[in-house]
């Protein structure tokens, strides 16, 4: 009960006059790049973070969330209407709900996906109002060695479950790590990893990596891929956005079980919304009684996992903010930010700032409604919007990436390590490495090392520690099944299923 | 060539073995993975590795470029047991002209402010892009570069000159 007054509190909060602004500013944009093919979320949120900086920290985290969950409302109108995924969540919904475009059920596509995300997104933000407060208080009992194990599992987490190959899932983390100890060590001051450059000294700035990774490689990948939009999009007509009771009986508990699949998958640091969304349309083509009909255009597999990737997005939230550990590589950028803006993640922090934390909640169930709004009657505005040539996106892009990262520290060097992630993260990317958990590794890189430093440093060097202690061990047990269940591969499995 | 056509290849030939050792996806990651690898383990015993109860600066570094190698030597192994795709890293004009942009920004915003150097690059990432450069690109850059310095500077603060002439 004391959790739905802190959430109506947190609701009156986000309806103050800027925040409820930079929250429907945030979904908008969320929106956009979600219905834009080659704009990920990702990229949004670096882009804007630095403009951010100037803004309170509330607000600041408001606009970067809805960016996030605005962006799975999106992708799937793209996934509907021309056949490409507008995010990488959203791809499944392209095998559904285009066919069910092409047969003049465009409309009642997007209402049913629509719907299926709200759903998602607000039983996985009553997950959240209830779950995070207590596991933050258990988080409190928490000492260095049960954190370092933790955050082990995090970064475990990100490399297997994450989509590729295990090792190569792992060298990314360990890159973000190194990414992470350049500059002056904490506890003894000396420079690592700088080679004399002085303007390492401060260390790497997480917005240049996030958008070298990121926006520059987007562009350069997509410029290299190539190939024109199809630019026939399929027309939504206000009448032809009704389902019939018979789809709306249809998707009703696949949104029910996706839900739930997506909001299991959000508790489980490392894992992301791409693959909740495939998981949940392989699990309700397992159990329909009519699976040679998925692919040409039923509802079930569509609701399922637009359903589940939306509730990934909010349930993310709840190791972000109770525990501190980021879920996948947008909640390492949301963790910055709150760095940058002063906020220590973890446990401390729902106690240290409930009018955040709250906030941010309440700016959820806000966001939420106000997308159904965007989504369904203004869908002729995304419809014209996705016929923005890319001749003017691009450039707006690389502007606003050069002009962001500059603001940072207004030095002109970070712009030149753009370029320079920019060309690794493409050269990797092109190797079958994802970018995503290196920047958790480099997010969760200082705090790693600080924990398993001051482990040892109490316990006078006596590894055992981290066996000893029960959360400690619990979380070193998950880590190792995490990696021996990599090996078995169920979610290659998983996935060439999906594929094929 | 498909992982199934190469590894129903059969034997490992001298071609074969340049290629799998050299030229796969997975090999050209696992020898960078070991090149970064040894930076971060010289690193780690350049900086003092410490003791086990108080670790050194180096010790973290150390500790990754152990667990980079070994993973980069796996990912070799791998690539010589079972083949793999030959990685392809195709550059194109259109890419380098992206970096230049960035790069030209750069150059340009301490010397000549930010609405030269927002339109250099506008216009040098819409060459890339199209190929071509025309006049709609052109007034489109100008817009944006005047738009940014209403956004950014006038809005946002951010202290820099617009336009100015360093001579």
């Amino acid at each position: 009960m004391e959790a739905f007054f802190s959430l109506l509190n947190g609701m009156a909060l986000a309806l103050a006059w800027p925040s409820v602004l930079y929250s429907i500013g945030g979904v908008t944009l969320g929106m956009m790049v979600g219905v834009l093919p080659g704009v990920g979320p990702m990229a949004a949120i670096a882009l804007i973070l630095p403009v951010t900086f100037h803004i309170a920290p509330t607000d600041a985290l408001i606009m970067l969330a809805g960016v996030y969950y605005g962006a799975q409302y999106g992708g799937s109108i793209t996934s509907i209407l021309l056949n490409l995924p507008g995010t990488a969540s959203s791809a499944v919904v392209c095998l559904d709900g285009h066919p069910m475009a092409q047969r003049g059920r465009a409309g009642a596509a997007l209402f049913i996906t629509t719907f299926g995300s709200f759903i998602g997104s607000n039983l996985a933000i009553v997950l959240l109002v209830i779950f995070a407060e207590p596991l933050a208080r258990v988080a409190l009992q928490f000492q260095p060695a049960d954190y370092f194990s933790m955050m082990l599992m995090g970064l475990i987490a990100a490399a297997t479950l994450s989509e590729g190959s295990v090792a190569k899932g792992i060298i990314m983390v360990l890159f973000g790590l190194i990414l992470g100890m350049v500059g002056a060590d904490v506890n003894t001051g000396a420079q690592r990893f700088t080679f004399g450059f002085t303007d390492l000294w401060n260390g790497i700035s997480i917005v240049a990596v996030a958008m070298g990774f990121f926006g520059v490689t987007e562009v350069i990948r997509n410029l290299v891929t190539g190939g024109e939009r199809d630019a026939s999009v399929y027309s939504v007509t206000w009448r032809t956005l009704l389902p019939t009771k018979q789809e709306m009986r249809d998707s009703t508990m696949p949104i029910a079980r996706g839900s739930l699949i997506g909001m299991a998958f959000g508790l489980l640091p490392g894992t992301g919304t791409s693959i909740s969304s495939f998981v949940a349309y392989l699990a309700e083509k397992k159990i329909s009684r009519h699976p040679e009909k998925f692919g040409h255009g039923t509802v079930e597999g569509m609701a399922s996992s637009e359903a589940a990737n939306n509730a990934t997005a909010q349930s993310a939230f709840i190791p972000t903010l109770s525990l501190g550990i980021p879920a996948d590589g947008v909640m390492a950028l949301l963790l910055a930010a709150m760095m940058i803006h002063g906020i220590q993640p973890g446990p401390r922090f729902l106690t240290e700032n409930p009018d955040v934390f709250w906030g941010l909640i309440g700016s959820f169930v806000i966001g939420n409604l106000f997308l159904v709004i965007l989504n369904l009657p203004l869908i002729g505005i995304w419809v014209k919007f996705l016929s923005v040539p890319y001749r003017f996106l691009a450039p707006v892009v690389i502007l606003l990436i050069a002009i962001g990262v500059y603001s940072i520290q207004s030095s002109t060097s970070d712009i030149f390590f753009v370029i320079g992630f920019g060309i690794a993260g493409y050269v990797l990317s092109r190797l079958g490495f994802q970018a995503a958990p290196l920047l958790l590794g480099l997010v969760l890189g200082p705090m790693v090392e600080e924990n398993l430093r001051r482990a040892l440093l109490i316990t006078r060097g006596d590894y055992m520690v981290f066996l000893e202690r029960p959360i400690s061990l619990s979380f070193l047990i998950l880590t190792a099944l995490l990696i021996l269940s990599s090996v078995w591969t169920p979610w290659k499995r998983f996935k060439k299923k999906a594929e094929a | 060539m498909s992982k199934e056509a190469i590894q129903t290849a059969g034997f490992v030939g001298k071609d074969n073995l340049v290629q799998r050792l050299f030229l796969t996806s997975d090999s050209v990651g696992g020898w960078i993975s070991v090149a970064i690898g040894c930076v971060s383990l010289a690193q780690g015993l350049a900086l003092g590795l410490g003791t086990l109860r108080r670790l050194g600066s180096g010790g973290f570094p150390f500790g990754i470029g152990v667990l980079l190698i070994g993973l980069g030597a796996l990912l070799i192994v791998g690539s010589l047991r079972r083949g793999g795709a030959t990685a392809s890293i195709p550059i194109k004009v259109s890419s380098v002209l992206i970096l230049a942009a960035l790069a030209s920004f750069a150059v340009l915003l301490p010397l000549f402010g930010m609405i030269p150097a927002a339109i250099v690059l506008m216009l040098l990432v819409s060459v890339a892009v199209t190929g071509r450069l025309g006049l709609g690109d052109i007034i489109f850059s100008l817009a944006s570069s005047v738009a940014a310095v209403l956004i950014f500077i006038n809005g946002l603060g951010l202290a820099l000159p617009a336009i100015r002439w360093p001579l």
